[in-house]
Parts: structure tokens; sequence; C-alpha cells
């Protein structure tokens, strides 16, 4: 990969790096710093990698270093204890979309994960397991279980009957 | 369970043992409990079921047509990405070595050529003075004597008045009345100036001292000779430089230059620097300009007395 080619790996993925991160640790400074760790990791790499695999690796790096943090931080959400009751009030008057990311973030984080590469990126089963070192099966899983799971979280609180 | 009789490689055959109620583990789709139907629909949501498995689902629904709505609206559920942008991305912009070494190139080479010719353009005109006038840019100065009035005789200049020249009244020259003294020996009284250096003596008058009266100054106004004005853009900026500073009185061309390479230091990231070399005496010998490309030395010209 050249260096215009890693420019361009900023500027078209950065974002959603960053996106992918931070919505699923919701601490926009921690994911700054893993988007920029994943990307010095890349530098430092540069020529070692193909442009065309470069979104996933990042993807994969990325998600890699969030775990550690979590992991280090001890910040998994797990949805039986995660109290949500303080977001009820406000859900019925809050569009669609936000409500769907509130609920995420009742998610356990490797749910969070699988459906946030699912519906932000449009990975396929097997691109999200070669990230997140899920089988496919297991990814399956994860993201329909992560569904159900919003549709409840809905249903909880009132938006859908 | 019998053993084979090849007693080199003895292998177990499995009994023709049944399970008794294997019926009642048998299912069908409307056996699937609604937790399972969840899955069963976000799977369909995802395009995910197999032919067998939309199959079932078909037959669910048949039964219960009311539960094809609740399973179309998982497909409602999508996250659609927020307008979250990381702040700083820029700075995770690489720029190529050679972009890098040519920019560096480039602006210092053209901050190195600012500096020599702002240096060496503003040189003249810094070792110019406010108080040097030159004679034929002053007006012409008239002498009126009054009769009957002793002579104002101010003490003589402490310095001693390069020459002497007969009065001529058109060419006497003053800045202002208190600049003009008169010199008076045993019979002959120079007026002379004290604003301009070096003084222009003038021979007043050889008549005696006790004759004479006070001199009252009056300013004729002539036409205006106007000079061609050297390098007057950069005089401007010296001026206005000085304006801004304080007593408007111009700054030198090595506080300019100095201040124009501290800029470019500032905006460009460079080390460049420009270094007065002061002699023992206190007066400026050179200047040394350096760089990461160039680096010169130049002399310091005086300009004033």
């Amino acid at each position: 990969m050249t260096v215009r080619e890693y420019n361009n790996a900023v500027r078209e993925y950065g974002d959603h790096v960053y996106r992918f991160i931070y919505r699923s640790i919701k601490d926009s400074h921690r994911a700054c710093d893993i988007v920029q760790d994943t990307y010095e990791k890349l530098w430092r790499c540069v020529t070692e990698i193909e442009y065309h695999a470069v979104k996933s690796w990042l993807f994969t790096s990325a998600y890699n270093r969030m775990i550690d943090v979590i992991r280090k931080e001890a910040r998994i959400v797990h949805v039986e204890s995660y109290d949500d009751t303080s977001l009820y009030a406000e859900e019925k008057n809050s569009d669609l979309n936000e409500v769907l990311h509130r609920a995420l973030e009742t998610l356990p984080a490797v749910q969070r994960s699988v459906i946030l590469l699912r519906d932000y990126e449009g990975y396929q089963y097997r691109e999200i397991g070669e990230i997140t070192g899920l089988s496919e099966a297991q990814v399956k899983t994860y993201i329909f279980r992560g569904r159900v799971a919003l549709r409840n979280y809905l249903v909880k609180t009132s938006v859908w009957q | 369970m019998a053993v084979n009789e090849d007693m080199d490689y003895p292998r177990l055959t499995p009994p023709d043992d049944r399970y008794p109620s294997a019926g009642s583990l048998f299912r069908t789709p409307h056996d699937i409990t609604g937790e399972q139907f969840d899955l069963l629909a976000a799977a369909r949501a995802e395009d995910s079921l197999s032919e067998e498995g939309r199959s079932d689902f078909d037959i669910i629904i048949s039964s219960a047509p009311g539960r094809l709505e609740y399973a179309d609206s998982f497909r409602q559920l999508r996250l659609h990405p927020m307008d979250e942008r990381m702040e700083g991305l820029d700075s995770l912009i690489k720029t190529p070595q050679a972009v890098i070494i040519l920019r560096r190139t480039l602006f210092t080479t053209l901050a190195a050529a600012a500096v020599v010719l702002a240096y060496f353009t503003l040189r003249p005109f810094a070792g110019q003075q406010t108080g040097i006038i030159k004679p034929e840019a002053l007006p012409e100065l008239t002498i009126v004597a009054e009769k009957g009035i002793s002579p104002v005789v101010k003490p003589a200049l402490k310095q001693k008045p390069i020459a002497a020249q007969p009065l001529t009244v058109s060419e006497t020259t003053r800045k202002s009345e208190s600049d003009v003294v008169l010199q008076a020996t045993d019979d002959k009284i120079t007026l002379m100036t004290t604003a301009l250096q070096p003084a222009i003596p003038i021979l007043a008058s050889l008549t005696r001292s006790e004759e004479l009266c006070p001199v009252n100054f009056r300013e004729i106004p002539v036409a205006a000779t106007y000079r061609i004005e050297e390098n007057w853009i950069v005089k401007g900026i010296a001026s206005l430089s000085g304006a801004a500073g304080k007593g408007n009185k111009p700054s030198g061309s090595y506080i300019i230059a100095d201040a124009c390479i501290k800029a470019l230091n500032r905006v460009l990231g460079s080390e460049m620097e420009l270094k007065r070399v002061i002699s023992d005496t206190g007066n400026p010998v050179s200047v040394n300009f350096s760089s990461s490309l160039l680096s010169f030395s130049a002399p310091v010209k005086k300009t004033s007395p």
C-alpha cells in the first residue's frame, strides 16, 4: 500500500471505524485513541498490507484493540445488569433510529459489535466472523439474538406494541 | 453386544436397541415457541433463512396470519449511522517524504530570499535619522534687524564651526528659532544653527557687537522642492512600523528582518536565525543568517556618523 492509498484509507474509512468503535464503547475520547492506535499500527506495516484488504484489516485491528481496552477497564455491559429504566421516559418521543442506538447500548459488547458491522458497514457473516474471530454460525446467532433484544427493548419502552 | 472374532482388531458391534417412544420427540413447525419464532423472524429479516426454514416459516404463518406482521417488524430494526465524525482525523494523514522535502526547500529558499531582500533594501534607510535635514530642503531665512534694541547674544556653541561664510540672507538656513545662535567675537558675529549637523556657520556681520539689534527671523515660504525618494515602498513600511511602535521612529533593517524571520519560523515551523554581531565598542559589525539550507554573513555598513 502506498502513502496515497494509506491517506485514502484514512479519508474513506476513518469515520467508519470511529463510528463503529464509538457506538460500541460510547466513549468518544477512547474511540479516538483506538482509531489513532489502529492507524498508527497500519502505518507501521503499510507496505505489507494490500489496499483492497485494508478496510477489513482496520476493523479487525480496531475491534481487537477495543476488546483489549474493554477487558482492561472491565467495562463490559451485560444486558441483565444494564439499568435502562431511566431511558424509558424519553423513548416515546424519540426517533426510531435514536431509540435503536440507545437500545444497542443495552446489548453485550459482542452482539453490539456484530450488529454494527452488519448494519453500518454491510459486512457478510463470514467477514464479520473474520473481524471478530467468531465462526459464521456464531455471528448469525449473535445477530439474531441481538435483533430480538432490540425489538424487546422497543416493546418494553412502549415504542412498539 | 458382541465381539467379532478378529482378535487382532476387536470391534464392538452396536446392538439393535430402540428408544421406545421416539415418536413423541418429533416436532412440527406449530410447536415452535415464541422465542424461537423471534429468532426465526430475525433470520428471515436478514434473508438468512434456508429453504427448509422458509417452508417452516410459511407453515407457521399459514396457521397464524397475525404473526406475519410481527415478523415483518424485524425488518425495521436496522441501525443507520449517525452523523458522527472523528475530530482530528486529518492529523492521521501522512505527507509523502518528497513533498515534505520540496516544501521545506521551497519555503526556506523563499524565506531566505525575502530576508536577504529585506535586509539589503532596508539597510540604507535604517541609517537615516529624523534629525538629519539637508540644507536644500529647508526654507530660506530672512534676518530683520531693529534699531535701538540691544542684541541678545547667546553663548557660542561648544562645537567649533567647521567653516565661516560671509552673510548672505538668502543662504541663511535654520530649523527653528531656538536652533539659531549668534557667536560673538571681537568684531565678528557669526550666526549659526545647532540643528544642522554639521553646523553651517554664517558670518552675520562685520559690524561691532554693540551696534547690533535683536534679530527676528521670518520664514519665507518657498515653492516645495520634491526629491525623488528612493526605495519609497520599503521606507514607507519602515516608517509605518516605527509609527506602530514608540516615538514614530523608523525601525531598523535588522529589527524588521529579525521580525520577519521569527514570523516565518512560527508559521512554517522552520529554524532560521538572524544574529547581529556587535563589536567591543558596541557597534554592529556584521549580520549572520543561518538555516538548514543556507547560511551567510553580511557586513554592516555605517551610514551615520
